[in-house]
């Protein structure tokens, strides 16, 4: 069996075990009792365990990730003109969370978030997906400070809940992990409430 | 004797107000401003430009070609405040006049005509203008198009401008000496205005989207919202010019009036609904949309379609036999669509306009850096080619707007990429490129930016020259839709993404062209018609002879020589390209309107000389 074929299965076997227990899960209370943020956060919570921190790890090249910082006072587009990624782990993950996104029947977008490595303080969107859903990303950013939801998520691991504010998107932020459990990055599980019906 | 006493007329006209109303005209590159003067930046260092009236033979005489226009700055000056109309006649048939009342954009206490606001019949004027409010206004400025049509007579025709102010008529007459020629109906370059999705609609067609959200209804996608965007495309090709508008985001999102309707997945993907897309297109690929135009109608010559890594093939399913086949069922329906409804004379363009840096996708389809990304090219190459029967009269072509690589993609992608367009800067780097794509077949574009009003009004002259020069077949401005939002009449930005403005504050439904479209127009005729004298003499005789008005050399237009060719592509930056944006338009600066005007001169003597 090829390589790809062999992963490709793999990957499918791990999403159906994923989707095994995201729907044979004891009915939980719905977060703070809205129905919509339950739907997310239970996709955040097989994201946390399906997501391959280390497998991430490998998706932005290092030169992108020595780059990324570089300032040069006559280009503002120094470092984004050099970002690049490795193909293999950047769509074997953004197919991933694709099929993450249709646990449910309604737009959801799951875009993958990491700590920079050449500044861990700083977090940037890594893949983001078909319908644009996010509150963070702003169109060409590179690396943010992570806000105040997002620390907590990288702090402390544990999924955090980020809706009612000025739009109508309602967020879930899992945490990405390594085999050694460091939290490297976040999962943003993310609708509109004007399109979850 | 006739025209001398008519000329008589207005000597003696004005010699009764001597001291208040004053006309000028002026060529059509050297703008006025609002105090008597013209705009500095568009002679500078250059003899004083010399009005076309009054002068020392008495009277406006141009020469027009058939098929085109002429056109002129009529400016009214007066110390007084007045209030005037404006009314312009032309003889026989064929000539028609159209006058537009010039917009001054202010900047730093100087000014700049650009919008042009179309005179409504019997439109009451006043000196200074009311609704621009320039503190010491002395000089109101009007565009003028003489349209001469194909059907006008060669010879000797009469406009008639009058102006009616204070209970008087004052008649400026224009001799117009119209030639045998007619200005070819293809143009040499291709003159393209690129903008994205649909926000602009609304934001230039705020009465229409008004009326129709009044009436409960959403403007995305209604009748009236494919009239505005056929009736801003109608504006460009009225122009010369190709208006391009790409319906997808760089995450592979596509917008719903852009693209057939899919549904489905794997075998059972199917195109469900042709509703959008043909009544957005529908009339751009059949020419209906133009069928009132001057320039007779026919299709547009290219648009993009929406294919990307998301659709219509699934991105869920890259990889597997399940893209290919969702790839071809729905671009081979398209193609059989086109077919049945006889779009064969358009490039319909598979374009990618994602880069890696906005995180949809692993690779550049737009401006790539890196070689590795060229296997995704290649990939899509193979599906297209897939897709679409070899002797399909439907014409895809897979586009690539390319920069950095451009020179390595060309090697590698031959047969794979057959429309280039091209970072100019860039460009100019390979003077072999040109011969060496188009011999294959390719077609080949540049793309830049478009000029500020507050700078040169030859800045426009800058892409078609550069296109004509390298023998290309045409460019692309990066943007024409800025106008839709802020403010472009007291806060103007310069203008450098906007080519065309909404007529909603003068309540106007429509599109309102501006100066620098109207000087690009006139410079694409120009070069239709100096590509036209180079199958009698040489092109390449006609080139050199341009380039020699401006003190220069063909070859000046390239750059093969650049510092930053010594390193690899991906090793550029911006700052190192620098020297790339070097070559004839910045090193002599000589490349103004007094260049092209004798350009121009250079024209009416050689097409003399063919006999045309």
């Amino acid at each position: 069996m090829k390589r790809w074929t062999f992963a490709a299965v793999s990957l499918a076997a791990l999403v159906c075990a994923a989707g095994i227990m995201y729907f044979g899960r004891a009915e939980e209370a719905p977060a703070g009792g809205d129905p919509l943020v339950a739907k997310l956060d239970g996709i955040g919570r097989v994201a946390s365990i399906i997501m391959d921190g280390d497998d991430c790890l490998t998706i932005v090249t290092d030169r992108a990730e020595e780059w990324l910082f570089r300032r040069h006072p006559q280009d503002q587009w120094f470092a984004s003109d050099n970002y690049d990624v490795n193909f293999e782990p950047f769509v074997r993950n953004k197919k991933l969370l694709i099929r993450l996104s249709k646990l449910e029947e309604f737009p959801i977008d799951c875009n993958l978030w990491l700590k920079t490595k050449g500044n861990p303080d700083k977090i940037h969107l890594v893949i983001r997906q078909v319908n644009g859903f996010s509150q963070w990303y702003s169109f060409g950013q590179l690396a943010i400070d992570p806000p105040a939801e997002m620390k907590k998520v990288l702090d402390t691991g544990e999924r955090v809940t980020v809706a009612g504010g000025r739009s109508d998107y309602v967020s879930v932020l899992a945490p990405v992990r390594t085999a050694l459990g460091d939290v490297i990055g976040l999962v943003e599980v993310t609708t509109r409430r004007g399109v979850a019906g | 004797m006739r025209f001398l006493k008519s000329w008589i007329s207005v000597v003696c006209l004005l010699c009764l107000d001597a001291a208040a109303l004053e006309l000028r005209v002026w060529p059509d590159f050297y703008r006025p401003d609002p105090f008597g003067g013209l705009v500095a930046d568009d002679w500078q260092g250059r003899p004083q430009p010399q009005p076309l009236f009054p002068n020392a033979s008495g009277g406006v005489v141009l020469t027009a070609y058939r098929n085109g226009y002429v056109s002129f700055h009529l400016v009214v000056m007066n110390d007084q405040p007045m209030e005037f109309m404006l009314d312009a006649r032309a003889d026989g048939s064929g000539v028609e006049v159209d006058i537009f009342r010039e917009w001054f954009h202010g900047r730093g206490g100087k000014y700049y005509p650009d919008a042009l606001i179309p005179l409504r019949d019997r439109e009451r004027l006043s000196l200074p203008d009311k609704e621009m409010k320039i503190d010491g206004q002395k000089a109101a400025a009007f565009w003028v198009d003489i349209w001469v049509a194909k059907k006008a007579g060669a010879g000797r025709h009469t406009i008639r401008i009058q102006l009616s102010a204070g209970g008087r008529n004052y008649m400026l007459p224009v001799l117009l000496q119209v030639l045998r020629t007619e200005v070819p109906d293809e143009d040499a370059v291709t003159a393209d205005g690129n903008c994205y999705g649909l926000g602009w609609v609304g934001g230039y067609f705020r009465m229409r989207a008004d009326k129709v959200r009044q009436s409960g209804r959403d403007f995305n996608g209604s009748d009236e919202f494919f009239s505005a965007v056929h009736d801003t495309h109608r504006l460009f090709y009225e122009h010369r010019g190709l208006f391009h508008d790409l319906g997808y985001n760089h995450s592979g999102g596509v917008t719903s009036v852009f693209a057939p309707e899919i549904e489905g997945s794997g075998r059972s993907k199917r195109i469900k609904s042709w509703d959008y897309f043909d009544r957005h297109f529908g009339p751009l690929l059949d020419g209906s949309a133009f069928k009132d135009a001057r320039r007779g109608p026919r299709p547009i010559e290219c648009m993009y379609l929406t294919i990307n890594p998301e659709w219509p093939a699934s991105y869920i399913n890259w990889g597997t036999p399940a893209f290919e086949v969702e790839f071809v069922n729905i671009v081979s329906a398209m193609e059989q669509h086109f077919r049945e409804k006889g779009w064969t004379q358009t490039d319909f363009e598979m374009f990618f306009n994602h880069k890696k840096r906005y995180k949809g996708f692993a690779w550049d389809g737009d401006e790539t850096r890196f070689p590795k990304d060229n296997g995704y090219f290649k990939e899509f190459g193979r599906l297209l080619k897939a897709a679409v029967p070899k002797d399909s009269p439907v014409r895809f072509r897979f586009r690539h707007d390319a920069s950095w690589l451009m020179r390595q993609q060309m090697d590698e992608l031959v047969g794979v990429v057959n429309f280039w367009v091209c970072g100019g800067g860039i460009f100019a780097f390979y003077p072999e490129a040109p011969e060496m794509l188009k011999k294959r077949g390719d077609k080949v574009w540049i793309y830049g930016g478009t000029p500020s009003i507050f700078g040169s009004s030859a800045g426009i002259l800058d892409l078609p020259v550069k296109s004509w020069m390298y023998g290309i077949d045409g460019y692309i401005r990066w943007l024409v839709t800025g106008a839709s939002g802020g403010d472009p009449w007291f806060k103007s930005d310069g203008g450098g993404t906007t080519l065309f403005y909404p007529g909603h504050k003068f309540g106007l439904d429509e599109p309102l062209a501006c100066v620098r479209m109207k000087l690009q127009r006139n410079c694409l005729q120009d070069i239709a018609l100096l590509d036209y004298i180079g199958t009698h003499i040489g092109g390449d005789k006609v080139r050199e002879a341009v380039a020699a008005f401006a003190d220069a050399k063909a070859n000046d237009w390239w750059n093969p020589d650049a510092a930053a060719k010594k390193l690899d592509p991906w090793e550029w930056s911006n700052a190192s390209l620098g020297e790339a944006g070097r070559t004839i338009g910045i090193r002599n600066k000589t490349l103004d309107a007094f260049w092209w005007l004798k350009v121009r001169e250079f024209i009416t003597e050689n097409l003399g000389r063919t006999g045309r």
